[in-house]
């Protein structure tokens, strides 16, 4: 991952790696990434031969004609993949994205699924 | 022989000494306002996380942009005392999480505070806060005295 350093008063480009968490459930995996400024519509998530494709453009609103005084935020944009293991049903997989943060759900195809065993 | 540490402002006295006060008087004015105001024993030391922070100024005020994404609009808390802007909260984790199996952890979860010393022309009475998109943004408008004024002068 590389970042630009700030040259004169233009922002650069400056796509970072969102971080993420990645949780199991009984039927899906969880996977949350802390998004700030970035706008849902601007949001791309795709799934590629296994693998899940995420990036957004941070839509952080600059003051134009302000000095910074101080300047933290750094990201003008995300992006990130994850390689989907086997048993990933990949027919469902849900998307939300709330106060900054996306959280994708990836349901567990069914041979995965506990089931139970009839004893006969 | 013996190794000597290179001390780079060493070589800065070769500077002419005006320009290094003015770069030290530069300094100085930037770090008397909007200082990280972090008192010594305060709950801070504690902070788990430490959200990124941007200040900028213009001729109307100064907006202060904080990134707190899956924090709850109602843990937030925002206060002004002797011209320190406190902003405060804490970030929980999502309730089914709690009792679900982690594979990966890399975002912060905890209790955070930031805390920024003002300067006085702040209108205290009329400070402004949005919450969108995980971005908190507190607007501070400058008293109506600080704002540059332009004074028109007829030639009779």
């Amino acid at each position: 991952m590389k970042s630009n350093g700030v040259t004169g008063g233009g922002l650069p480009e400056n796509v970072i790696m969102p971080m993420a968490d990645i949780y199991e459930t009984p039927d899906a995996f969880v996977l949350s990434m802390d998004m700030p400024g970035a706008r849902k519509e601007e949001i791309s998530l795709t799934l590629e031969r296994g693998l899940l494709h995420v990036s957004a453009a941070s839509g952080r609103p600059h003051v134009a004609d302000a000095t910074y005084l101080r300047r933290e935020i750094r990201a003008t944009g995300y992006r990130r993949a994850f390689t989907l293991g086997e048993g990933i049903d990949r027919s469902n997989v849900q998307a939300t994205f709330e106060e900054g943060v996306l959280t994708v759900k990836l349901y567990k195809s069914a041979e995965k699924l506990p089931r139970d065993i009839q004893i006969h | 022989m013996s190794l000597i540490r290179w001390n780079p402002a060493r070589e800065l006295g070769s500077f002419p000494s005006d320009v290094l006060n003015m770069q030290r008087e530069i300094n100085r004015m930037f770090d008397s306002f909007f200082r990280s105001e972090i008192p010594e024993g305060s709950p801070l030391a504690e902070s788990v996380w430490t959200p990124a922070v941007d200040i900028a100024e213009d001729e109307n005020g100064y907006i202060v942009q904080v990134e707190l994404p899956g924090v709850a609009r109602e843990q937030v808390k925002i206060t002004m005392q002797d011209n320190v802007l406190s902003i405060k909260g804490e970030k929980a984790q999502e309730n089914e999480s709690r009792t679900s199996s982690f594979h990966r952890t890399e975002r912060s979860y905890g209790s955070f505070e930031r805390r920024f010393s003002l300067p006085s022309n702040v209108r205290q009475d009329s400070i402004d806060a949005t919450f969108k998109d995980g971005i908190l943004t507190v607007t501070l408008p400058k008293a109506e005295e600080a704002k540059p004024k332009q004074i028109e002068v007829t030639v009779k």
